[in-house]
């Protein structure tokens, strides 16, 4: 679809004037600080914090960039000298770019406030390259949002998968690290090879002679192509698949939840909170702006929707079983993401299908719950990696009772835990409920197939969000309430302030995010205009600051402000009214023990027990093996393993044919010179045979 | 290049010979048991391919061929049978040639491979321009007669003549096919072959140091742990 050109299409000259300038100026200045700080940091830690800092005020100017892109709904592009020949480099800030810079910006400068408390834990020979690779990671982020050449794209791809391997391996002398790092690695060479894939069809149905030789692979002249059905298919598996593989679509899941959890926590922050997106932005601008919504059928959107809901209920039932916090994040990271795809799902069925203000508002929730994601899981995953500090413990059954030992980061994580959970009034509640608003539009669509698919979305969509909520109660019951389950989190400790600075300001973001969301659905709708055509008459919000009105003119409204009002009412009063009509008289505690006379942290549920009826209820998606005791042994012992069903039914069946390939090859192989050379001779009789008679 | 003369039936005649002589010498190779006379066949085999490249260049009035006549005769007919027997001598091998395949069976093979390469040379024949243009299938045969050779013989300097053979056979082939590879290449592939025996000299000494022999089934196994 070809695009309708900016207002001001050559960037001024002056410095920083523009944002595109401003975000270049970022992204070198990263890559020099990271440089920089390689070598300082060998010499003196004492500079990891103003280092830190440095990093961070990257994040804020870049984020302000973002913001000021949005705002003018601004479409800068600029052509640096350098490249293969024939193709110089092509940088683009659109709208889009400009809310994926936003959400870089807006969490990286969270994390890096973060890490400067932090990685004083880090041993300090690892401290420089660590703090090098962070910010070479968080500057490729940036270049693949700004790449506007296939070349430069997959340049700043490549760059940032190595580099998150190497945050990956941080602490490479486990070997689940480093298996957990190799996994990673082979999934994402997996993933780049068919996102070249569809990038080559692109360039190779442009329009000929418009762009001759290399500049095919411009995104400029891949908006202008125009492939044929089949093409246009080819294009749309291999840039769900590629870019699947990094965001953890089912199947191609199975590394997220290994890599996420062993890189240390900023990092498994930097990976889960941010890296994911740009899955999201490289799908959404191959499908909307390369590909272009002409070329998509309604109908591709059903697996997309479908795969998404899935992948939602598949990843939070695995969340709830896990055991160790940061893997239960990075499965909790797969829902979420699958509620990204089941948007964009439902948007490309509805624009496609003609009804394109449901799927405008489709996209916006995906959109929102990105940077809702972005800002939650963060904040999340460095609260995880203060309660393996603090206990010293990678599971949560050594954990418990952290709140009255941690209470500001506990509070900071019980506001990630109640946004993430999706309860009004925080920001998981308005995207999640902006896209159930959209699936429930199914009843203008045609099909009852079709219908039935979006109200299935709809539905798992609903149930992935309850199941949500009850892994976030586990996550935080277990991890934070009751009575400490170890000798480490007795003695656990309130983290630096580095460490609750950076938290807070998470909790800002989330914050900001969940009372404002007319604001920033202006925003995002600012984005998502030259993806999707023509902008809307009645387009999602916007009837005043307040009220939150997605369909107008009459459909549900929300009103975050106005909820948060009753419940600052109303929770007060619940929490008075039992002091004041309840009963308040003490009771003794009989001899036997029953009314609780003491109590031990093993009367508590434990992180197994709490999923207990989960793993009941949905054994389908869990593959367990229980060791149960036999009446006589002495020393009972009862072991639960749950798996992934993945691993058993795809993977280890797809080992074993490699091997037994491998196993066949290995027989050519017979180490005798003459045999070697038969097979040369042999090979060229038959080829000279095909040659002349074939 | 230019259009070639009217040949003379006497040099046409010549040049078919020299091909023949060519490709017995290739077969004599399969057929020869001592290991001195294989050093002298070669030997011989750069001789032939000397008078036929100087022949195709008289024929074609191809001048550059005549550089690649003197480059092959001095490569081919005096150094490298020179280090070939230098090698026999510091390594004492004078004894016989040890095939894993008979003689008799490998000449049979030979005959049907010569057949196969007269049949897969015909159109190649047919499309080249050149004064010897029939000769195509004499240097495919002998360039698969070497292989063969090297297949079917235990001893590794056997290895290496075949190999030598087969470079042979593919310049006689370039020369037949369109009057040679231009200079620069036929040099470097010359001073490869050179560079390539001289390291496979190196080998021989080490090998024996470590196998005491130069037997090739003593290297089989390196690789089965």
């Amino acid at each position: 679809m070809e695009e309708s050109p900016s207002a001001s299409p050559l960037p001024s000259m002056t410095p920083f004037s523009d944002p595109l300038d401003t975000s270049l100026f970022v992204l070198l200045g990263w890559g020099i600080a990271g440089v920089l700080g390689f070598f300082l940091l060998q010499r003196s830690r004492i500079l990891l914090g103003p280092l830190s800092l440095l990093l961070a005020a990257g994040g804020i100017i870049l984020a302000s960039s973002g913001i000021r892109g949005l705002v003018r709904g601004s479409d800068l592009r600029q052509v640096l000298p350098g490249g293969l020949p024939g193709l110089p480099f092509h940088v683009r800030q659109d709208p889009l770019s400009s809310f994926f810079l936003l959400i870089l910006g807006g969490a990286a400068t969270g994390i890096l406030l973060f890490s400067a408390g932090y990685l004083k834990s880090l041993p300090p020979s690892r401290l420089p390259a660590y703090f090098l690779r962070t910010a070479l990671f968080l500057a490729s982020m940036e270049g693949v949002f700004l790449a506007d050449d296939a070349y430069v794209f997959m340049v700043f791809w490549e760059i940032m998968a190595l580099v998150s391997y190497a945050l990956v391996v941080t602490e490479s002398d486990r070997e689940e690290v480093r298996n957990a790092g190799f996994l990673y690695l082979l999934m994402a060479h997996f993933g780049s090879l068919l996102i070249m894939v569809a990038f080559f069809v692109l360039a190779s149905h442009e329009p000929s002679g418009l762009s001759p030789g290399l500049s095919a692979f411009t995104f400029e002249s891949m908006r202008t192509s125009a492939p044929p059905t089949g093409a246009a298919l080819l294009v749309f598996i291999c840039a769900l698949l590629g870019f699947g593989a990094k965001a953890g679509l089912i199947p191609l899941h199975v590394w997220l939840p290994e890599a996420h959890p062993v890189a240390p926590s900023p990092a498994s922050a930097l990976l889960s909170g941010i890296m994911l997106k740009t899955a999201i932005y490289g799908i959404l601008r191959v499908f909307f702006g390369l590909l272009g919504l002409g070329h998509l059928d309604y109908t591709w959107g059903v697996p997309v929707l479908l795969a998404g809901g899935l992948m939602a209920l598949f990843g939070i039932l695995h969340a709830l079983v896990q055991s160790d916090p940061k893997k239960l994040l990075a499965y909790s990271s797969i829902e979420n993401i699958g509620i990204l795809f089941l948007g964009i799902g439902l948007a490309i069925l509805y624009m496609r299908s003609g009804h394109s203000l449901a799927g405008e508002i489709a996209l916006a929730a995906s959109l929102y719950h990105a940077i809702n994601h972005a800002f939650f899981k963060s904040l999340l995953f460095m609260g995880a990696g203060t309660m393996i500090h603090a206990t010293g413990s990678h599971d949560l059954n050594g954990m418990g009772g952290l709140l009255r030992r941690m209470p500001v980061s506990g509070g900071f994580v019980l506001v990630g835990v109640l946004c993430i959970a999706g309860l009004p009034p925080g920001n998981g509640f308005v995207s999640e409920w902006l896209l159930l608003q959209a699936a429930l539009q199914a009843g203008s669509l045609s099909g009852t197939l079709l219908r039935s698919a979006v109200l299935l979305g709809g539905a798992l969509l609903v149930l992935a969000s309850a199941l949500a909520a009850m892994g976030f109660v586990k996550f935080y019951g277990i991890g934070y309430l009751g009575l400490p389950r170890s000798e480490g989190a007795r003695n656990a400790h309130d983290v630096s302030a580095a460490e609750k600075i950076g938290m807070a300001w998470m909790v800002a973001g989330c914050l900001l995010l969940a009372l404002s969301p007319v604001r920033m659905l202006g925003w995002i709708e600012q984005a998502l205009r030259p993806l999707t055509g023509a902008p809307l008459s009645g387009s999602p919000s916007l009837t005043g600051w307040l009220w939150l009105l997605p369909l107008p003119p009459r459909g549900a409204t929300f009103s975050p402000v106005i909820l948060l009002g009753i419940l600052a009412i109303l929770l007060p009063l619940a929490l008075l009214i039992p002091r004041l009509f309840g009963k308040t008289s003490r009771r003794q505690s009989p001899v036997w023990g029953c009314g609780y006379g003491t109590r031990t942290f093993r009367m508590q549920d434990s992180a197994g027990s709490f999923a207990q009826p989960i793993r009941h209820f949905f054994a389908n998606f869990f593959l367990m093996k229980r060791h149960l005791p036999e009446p006589g042994e002495k020393r009972p012992t009862f072991e639960l393993t749950v798996e992934d069903p993945h691993w058993a039914y795809l993977y280890r069946p797809i080992l074993r044919l490699f091997q037994s390939l491998a196993g066949l090859a290995e027989k050519v192989r017979s180490g005798r010179i003459s045999v070697y050379l038969v097979y040369s001779f042999g090979t060229l009789i038959f080829l000279l045979t095909v040659f002349r008679w074939m | 290049m230019s259009p070639p003369l009217p040949a003379h039936p006497l040099a046409n005649y010549l040049i078919q010979f020299l091909g023949s002589a060519l490709l017995m010498s290739a077969f004599a190779m399969l057929a020869l048991r001592r290991m001195t006379s294989l050093v002298r066949i070669f030997a011989l085999q750069g001789i032939l391919l000397t008078l036929s490249t100087l022949a195709v260049a008289i024929l074609s009035s191809e001048t550059h061929l005549l550089f690649s006549a003197l480059f092959t005769f001095a490569f081919k007919v005096l150094l490298l049978p020179a280090i070939l027997f230098r090698l026999l001598n510091r390594l004492r091998i004078q004894g016989e040639v040890e095939a894993l395949v008979n003689v008799p069976s490998t000449m049979v093979l030979g005959l049907a491979i010569v057949v196969f390469s007269f049949t897969l040379a015909g159109p190649i024949s047919e499309l080249a321009s050149t004064v010897s243009k029939g000769l195509i299938g004499v240097g495919l045969a002998s360039l698969l007669l070497s292989f063969l050779m090297m297949i079917s013989r235990r001893k590794a300097l056997t290895q290496v003549i075949g190999f030598l053979g087969m470079e042979n056979a593919l310049f006689f082939s370039a020369i037949n096919a369109t009057y040679g590879m231009p200079m620069v290449v036929e040099l470097g592939v010359a001073f490869d072959v050179l560079v390539g025996t001289f390291v496979f000299g190196i080998f021989f000494f080490q090998i024996r140091e470590t196998f005491e022999s130069l037997d090739l089934k003593h290297m089989d196994t390196t690789s089965m742990e």
